[in-house]
């Protein structure tokens, strides 16, 4: 059931942080279907760093004070989904899809339901949705239609931590998952950018995908993006490892696979004459 | 040339007889006849086996492939479009973050695309054919006409074939 106020958490700067990410309301969450991921085995899994990358456009988002991770976790991935697919870089409002699936009520949402959202009625350009919104009747046709323009035409639901990083090691999108933020006052990353481990319901929905590791122990860690600004970890981002993902009592995650073409953009690829 | 003129004029004096070896039949067992200055000297019967091993068969030598078109600069954009097939490997997935493409494309002279084989966008444009042989990089001027496809998920490939039509920006 939603929770409201919502359960949060301090970061090191001392802001509250909302923990927004509930499961999914029963019905709320549209099967993916045709969409299954043949697992890459480990031995091909390769480390890379998006980030790093010559032209990487993505700026770290900040939520500031409500529970809308998976509103801004949507936006990134889509983000980033474009960027690999060579789509010019727009930066995409948070709080656009997160006032749809909140409905007013910042009681946070659940991330099957964002790629249902995003499959249907698109994300809205951070130019189209003041800062902060969540009341969705304040929410322009503008933004609506503009929307249209920045759907996913091919995402798929992930189950295990072989899907997940195989949907990051193929690099074609941003991939919308669940972690579980502890009860505690520091929640820091350590020497190798690795966030604790705490048990219990997801309750945070962050962005990975951005990049892949072999940690010193041997064990595979993603590279992630929060949305609680540049301030917060290295610079905004964190290393997500297996044990993330399996110590979660319920959880949740999607990959975009296919970020639709902007129809009217002026910077679409030609037709083959 | 010293020795050569010595031999010249050895050979006028003593008048040296010509020696023929005919190979009668060229199988085997071989019969050769010595011939000395026109007349049969002798018949030599060679058994089979006995002679030296046949060379190798040779091999049809292949017709040289047709050399490959230098891709001349181009005005305007070049638009790549790579193609992954609908289950890639890691390996097909590479072009799309290589640093050194990466920077290439600056959205101004070179755009990029990455598109995968089931993708609506692939009939919009007119690539179901190409999609078949993806991975696939397909290089296209302002115009949409397509100027040269690579097969393949190498990306310095694509980046040298960038270069060649847009030098290194």
């Amino acid at each position: 059931m939603p929770q409201y106020p919502l359960p949060f958490h301090k970061d090191a700067q001392g802001n509250s942080r909302p923990l927004g990410l509930v499961p999914p309301l029963p019905g709320s969450v549209v099967p993916t279907d045709g969409v299954a991921f043949l697992p890459i085995p480990e031995k091909d899994w390769q480390e890379f760093d998006l980030t790093a990358e010559p032209g990487y456009p993505l700026i770290v988002k900040d939520q500031n004070g409500k529970g809308a991770c998976n509103g801004h976790a949507t936006a990134t991935a889509m983000e980033l989904a474009r960027w690999l697919h060579g789509q010019p870089h727009v930066p995409l409002s948070g709080w656009f899809p997160y006032a749809i699936l909140c409905g007013g009520w910042d009681r946070g949402s659940s991330i099957g339901e964002a790629l249902t959202l995003m499959q249907k009625t698109g994300l809205a350009p951070e130019s189209q949705v003041a800062y902060g919104t969540i009341n969705p009747t304040r929410l322009t046709k503008d933004a609506y239609d503009v929307a249209t323009n920045f759907k996913c035409e091919i995402g798929a639901p992930l189950e295990t931590w072989e899907q997940i990083m195989t949907a990051v090691q193929l690099r074609r999108g941003g991939v919308n998952v669940s972690i579980r933020v502890p009860n505690l006052s520091q929640w820091e990353p350590d020497s190798e950018g690795v966030m604790p481990v705490s048990r219990g319901s997801g309750n945070h929905a962050i962005c990975i995908g951005h990049g892949a590791k072999r940690l010193k122990n041997g064990q595979w860690a993603i590279k992630w993006q929060n949305s609680w600004s540049d301030k917060w970890g290295i610079n905004g981002y964190a290393w997500y490892t297996r044990e993330h993902w399996e110590q979660q009592s319920s959880r949740e995650a999607w990959a975009i696979l296919t970020p639709i073409e902007h129809a009217h953009d002026e910077s679409n690829p030609p037709v083959a004459s | 040339m010293l020795f050569t003129l010595l031999i010249t004029l050895f050979a006028f004096a003593y008048d040296a007889p010509h020696i023929q070896v005919i190979d009668l039949d060229g199988g085997e067992p071989r019969h050769l006849v010595v011939v000395i200055d026109g007349e049969p000297f002798k018949v030599i019967s060679i058994p089979a086996g006995s002679g030296p091993a046949p060379g190798p068969t040779p091999n049809p030598v292949p017709p040289p492939a047709p050399p490959t078109p230098t891709p001349s600069p181009i005005e305007g954009m070049l638009w790549i479009t790579y193609i992954v097939p609908d289950a890639p490997s890691v390996a097909d997935a590479a072009p799309s973050s290589f640093a050194p493409l990466r920077a290439r494309i600056d959205g101004k002279s070179v755009s990029w695309r990455l598109q995968n084989a089931s993708d609506a966008e692939i009939a919009r444009r007119h690539f179901e054919e190409h999609a078949k042989n993806a991975p696939i990089a397909i290089f296209q001027d302002a115009t949409g006409k397509v100027l040269k496809t690579i097969k393949g998920n190498d990306p310095q490939a694509i980046l040298d074939a960038i270069k060649a039509y847009k030098g290194n920006g």
